[in-house]
């Protein structure tokens, strides 16, 4: 009876050898889910839930989260796969098929007697050494648009069709480029993602400007204006009871109704500003107009207020809009109506209003040189529209990872073919010294994984394209899979790119599969410690 | 208008809130001259479908983890229009399906669809929630979190710092306030107030905090109510309860810096009284008594009212209760009203509020016996059968003489048929009469005529004097007080769990603590019999 029955005997133990079993077992389970989903040429998966509610994904993220998985070791493995996803915003696919690889690899030498521990050393060994060998491998280009539309494309390839791929790729590094002010990184929060449920996905456009998923909830309000000088505020212009305990101070109805009234005249006082401001800057002049975006409630005491002046009033906009309304119209927001003056409008050519069902999109364009812009998401269905938004998602943050990395990887799988060979190369062996070489090996095998996954999806023969790709590299060329052909090809002519930060997964790889190997006689550790 | 917005948060208050709409539902009325006493538009929204019918859907926005929500969609049949979801793929390539094992509706939920009578609902046809559900929620109020799994064994939601952490990494990356609270906040005219169900003895405790502390930080002075929700202890293994107490502690510490009101709900671990049967292993049973007693106390905060508009609603319940402003924990207590007549058992329970019985205070332990004459209570103020406030730390206390209560102010309601006492005690009382008295409890009462509605969806609890089950609807009186012996309770519960919390943070919470009970002292000096702790 082992420790953890003595402990629990519910426990269900299971000795050393049986563990490392289920959990090798578990990662090449895990893997065989995923890789079809690999690559341009992968499937889509189908989730349908408990409920029978469906889910169209072909991101391994997704995947990973939405998925039942009750294997501890596979949730260990998702987990860190979705880590990966949280830092680099792709890539998951590829982190979950390397760990099955691995564990796989790993089980051939262990079958030999070779100990695990010994093999994780050659793995640390390899992990070290692939790292400095993607340090040379990677290249250092200047940020383009070319380089940046490259990008885009080969991201959005892998999870959308052709016709729609071609239609968005630019239209996210125009977004990415709109924000981006050197030196500083680019903040994709500031490029607000709104989702309308209308048409089809090739609606889907970049607006230059800002989109806010609400309206006036005044009727005689406008809903077209032009030449708008736009207020953005962070003020309450609610009735809002004061800060001290009033009930101790009325005793009678009319007591009462004069302190509603006096609580009142502050919100009035508030308002007045507010109104003669837009006299100030619209003067008589009909063609000119005023919006005011609060963050904070209005009440419909003060929207009248506001309509009778002919102001747009939108009320509880999103936290982060008041930032992107400054770098979209210019202004500042104001938290107190004490500073109000021309100074701190933004302006924009045309604020509009569309009604879509029970919701209601304002629309904020024609600004001048916007630093922070709209993706708008248009589809049919739910479906639609979520497949496009986690596409989306992934390629902002590929475009985003190049410009902040500066550099870009061959893809097509060229990283993984050169640098298996470099493993195995003897310039490198012959500094690993002892049984740890074997881990070694087995890393520089499992790398392999992701150009023949890439092969069979592609309906390739896998030893045949493999083959090529490792002659074509062993003549000192940067090779990669044309999956049309199967042929090597210079991956960068085609634009197959991928983002060296991608390869920081490995570090993560190798915890969870550590933790995974030494998981007790249970293989019921605590998972939580490796996150 | 003055709409009220609940945030759900985790099984255990989903069950609690699920129970919550469904008595709201039941008041609906349909025929024009019917006019129902409750103002529907506190807690529903009107909207539009999918197809431009017209909704009619709370205004609510309800958080649950993978696999919590059984049978319920996202998209209901309203709002849903997509006939094929495979022929919206944008892939050029196949599909694959990944089908997880289906859950089969259940005969409940099927009954409802087809519009024949519903069967019986038992413990054991309730699995989810959403089995007993009878309303339509608006997609946007259905909120999966896809990071934790329920009633995961490998990692269960039960630590204190995963709901933080849940809640910090998905507001980085989704701002959910903007995303989940915000929509429906922006719709309301005259917000009244957001009223939260949440678990405080699981990871929902933490996830709450964080959640709270960023609607403190936009909607400022929005009166916020914090109903936690504790599951029954008993028949856990020892450790399990100390993580529960432990996370009960910091919750009561965190929330109670930051919510206006906050009421802990927990079943009693004494016996329940004759009148409710109840299996305290069946969290549809459990929670259908939290509901109960959460529906009747804020009742008055959603029925119509003309003049009473600005004193009857949460924010106001809020001063009335804390009255020194340190004082925002309160305890629920209940009293179902056994039919068929108010008689000899019936008149003591209700504990007519006008009627001195002389200045001591009833002990809280003893909530059976309430209702005797002779164990006294405070001036006006009432201790009723069933104490939900959270009884497990007060055995902490048992070994001990017990404690006297001091009530420092108490919100009554008595819900179901006039009984014949009311001329004096009516809502002006509310209003009037205690005004600027300081050592005195206050004592408020509200009442309505309309009885707490016994569904099909609700578990066969009350039974009258015969034992026989109690049909229909069923007369209740609720209390909401602040008292002194929150202060014992929030004491014991620092002695119980201050070892146990991490070193990094136990000065603070036992500091809060230790504060939490300090200010429900304030104003009350007199033989006050300091334990040390």
């Amino acid at each position: 009876m082992s420790a953890a029955e003595l402990l629990n005997p519910k426990a269900e133990s299971r000795r050393r050898g049986e563990a490392l079993q289920v959990n090798i077992s578990a990662g090449e389970g895990l893997r065989n889910v995923l890789k079809s989903n690999l690559g341009p040429l992968g499937t889509i998966k189908m989730l349908v839930d408990g409920a029978g509610q469906i889910k169209l994904t072909k991101d391994g993220n997704v995947l990973l989260r939405e998925m039942q998985i009750t294997n501890p070791t596979a949730v260990m493995i998702g987990r860190a796969a979705t880590a990966q996803d949280d830092i680099c915003g792709d890539g998951t696919t590829s982190v979950v098929l390397l760990v099955g690889e691995l564990l796989k690899q790993a089980e051939r030498y262990i079958a030999e007697g070779l100990h695990p521990r010994v093999i994780t050393d050659g793995f640390e060994i390899a992990k070290v050494e692939a790292l400095k060998f993607l340090d040379s491998f990677k290249l250092p280009r200047k940020i383009d648009r070319e380089l940046l539309l490259n990008v885009a494309r080969t991201s959005l390839a892998t999870k959308l069709n052709a016709s729609l791929t071609a239609k968005l790729y630019p239209n996210l590094v125009d977004a990415v480029l709109a924000i981006y002010q050197e030196p500083a990184k680019p903040d994709l929060h500031m490029i607000e993602i709104m989702k309308m449920q209308h048409r089809t996905a090739s609606d889907t456009q970049l607006v230059r400007g800002l989109v806010l998923d609400h309206g006036a909830r005044h009727p005689d309000m406008p809903k077209r204006l032009e030449n708008a000088y736009i207020l953005t505020l962070n003020v309450s212009l609610e009735y809002e009871k004061s800060e001290i305990n009033s009930g101790f101070f009325y005793s009678s109805a009319e007591q009462r109704d004069k302190l509603v009234e006096s609580e009142r005249r502050f919100v009035d006082a508030k308002l007045k500003k507010i109104v003669e401001l837009k006299q100030e800057v619209c003067g008589g002049d009909p063609k000119k107009s005023f919006v005011v975006i609060n963050q904070k409630g209005i009440d419909p005491l003060s929207l009248d207020v506001l309509a009778k002046n002919g102001i747009l009033a939108l009320r509880r906009a999103k936290r982060r809009n008041m930032e992107r309304l400054q770098l979209v119209c210019g202004g500042s927001a104001q938290n107190s109506v004490e500073d109000l003056s021309p100074e701190i409008l933004g302006w924009a050519g045309l604020v509009y209003e569309q009604t879509l069902g029970e919701e209601k999109f304002t629309f904020v364009e024609e600004v001048k040189d916007p630093k922070s812009v709209t993706l708008l998401i248009k589809g049919p269905n739910q479906h639609t529209i979520t497949q496009v938004t986690d596409a989306v998602r992934d390629g902002l943050r590929s475009v985003y990872n190049t410009i902040v990395d500066k550099s870009v990887v061959p893809g097509a799988g060229a990283y993984q073919v050169a640098c298996a060979a470099h493993l195995k190369a003897d310039a490198f062996s012959k500094t690993v010294k002892g049984k740890a070489k074997w881990g070694v090996a087995a890393f520089a095998d499992a790398l392999l994984i992701i150009p023949k996954t890439l092969a069979a999806n592609a309906g390739l023969d896998i030893q045949d394209a493999l083959a090529a790709l490792q002659d074509g590299y062993a003549d000192g060329d940067v090779v990669g899979l044309d999956l049309t052909t199967g042929q090597p090809m210079d991956p960068e002519l085609e634009g197959v790119s991928s983002i060296a930060s991608n390869l920081l997964l490995c570090d993560e790889l190798l915890k969870a599969r550590q933790m995974g190997r030494q998981g007790g006689p249970g293989g019921m550790d605590e998972p939580g410690d490796s996150m | 208008m003055r709409e009220i917005i609940t945030l759900q948060l985790g099984q255990q208050s989903n069950y609690v809130a699920t129970h919550f709409w469904n008595t709201q539902e039941s008041y609906f009325t349909y025929g024009a001259d019917e006019e129902s006493p409750v103002d529907h538009d506190v807690h529903f929204r009107p909207g539009l479908g999918a197809d431009g019918t017209e909704t009619f859907m709370p205004r609510t926005v309800i958080y649950d983890l993978k696999g919590g929500f059984g049978t319920l969609k996202r998209l209901n049949d309203l709002y849903d229009i997509t006939e094929d979801a495979s022929s919206s793929s944008l892939w050029p390539g196949q599909a694959v399906v990944h089908r997880q094992e289906p859950i089969e509706a259940s005969a409940y939920q099927q009954s409802l669809d087809t519009g024949q009578a519903p069967p019986e609902l038992t413990t054991s046809t309730v699995r989810y929630w959403s089995d007993f559900n009878r309303v339509f929620y608006h997609p946007k109020s259905v909120v999966q979190l896809n990071e934790y799994e329920l009633n995961s064994t490998l990692m269960p939601f039960e630590k204190w710092h995963m709901g933080e952490e849940l809640f910090a990494n998905l507001d980085k990356e989704h701002d959910l306030l903007d995303r989940d609270l915000r929509p429906f906040a922006e719709e309301a005219d005259n917000m009244q107030g957001i009223q939260i169900m949440s678990g405080i003895d699981d990871a929902w405790g933490g996830f709450a905090a964080k959640y709270i502390e960023q609607i403190r930080d936009e909607y400022g002075k929005t009166p916020v109510w914090v109903f936690g929700v504790q599951e029954p202890v008993r028949g856990l293994p020892r450790e399990k309860r100390l993580l529960k107490l432990v996370n009960k502690a910091r919750a009561l510490a965190e929330l109670s810096s930051q919510a206006s009101l906050v009421v802990p709900l927990a079943m009693p671990e004494e016996l329940l009284p004759s009148s409710i049967h109840l299996d305290a292993s069946s969290p549809w049973h459990v929670s259908a008594l939290f509901a109960a007693a959460i529906e009747s106390t804020t009742l008055y905060s959603r029925l119509r009212t003309t003049d009473l508009a600005y004193s009857s609603n949460l924010g106001r319940m809020t001063d009335l209760l804390n009255v020194f402003g340190r004082q925002n924990i309160a305890n629920i207590e209940m009293s179902p009203i056994k039919p068929p007549s108010p008689a000899q058992n019936g008149t003591n329970g209700l504990t007519n509020p006008t009627n001195a019985r002389g200045e001591l205070v009833s002990n809280p332990n003893d909530n059976s016996i309430d209702d005797e004459s002779d164990s006294g209570l405070q001036k006006g103020t009432a201790s009723l059968e069933v104490d939900l406030s959270s009884p497990q730390d007060l055995r902490l206390e048992s070994g001990r003489r017990p404690r006297k209560r001091y009530v420092f102010s108490q919100v009554q309601t008595y819900r179901g048929p006039n009984i014949e006492k009311t001329a004096a005690d009516d809502e002006d009382g509310v209003t009037t009469g205690h005004f600027g008295m300081r050592r005195r409890p206050k004592v408020h009462n509200y009442r309505s005529e309309l009885s707490f509605p016994l569904l099909d969806s609700y578990p066969k609890l009350f039974r009258d004097d015969n034992a026989h089950v109690v049909k229909e609807c069923i007369a209740m009186r609720t209390a909401l007080s602040t008292d002194t012996s929150v202060m014992a309770k929030v004491r014991g519960l620092r002695t119980a769990v201050i070892r146990s919390i991490g070193v990094e943070d136990r000065e603070m919470i036992g500091n809060e603590l230790a504060e939490i009970a300090e200010g429900y002292k304030e104003g009350w000096s007199s033989g006050s019999d300091d334990d040390d702790d």
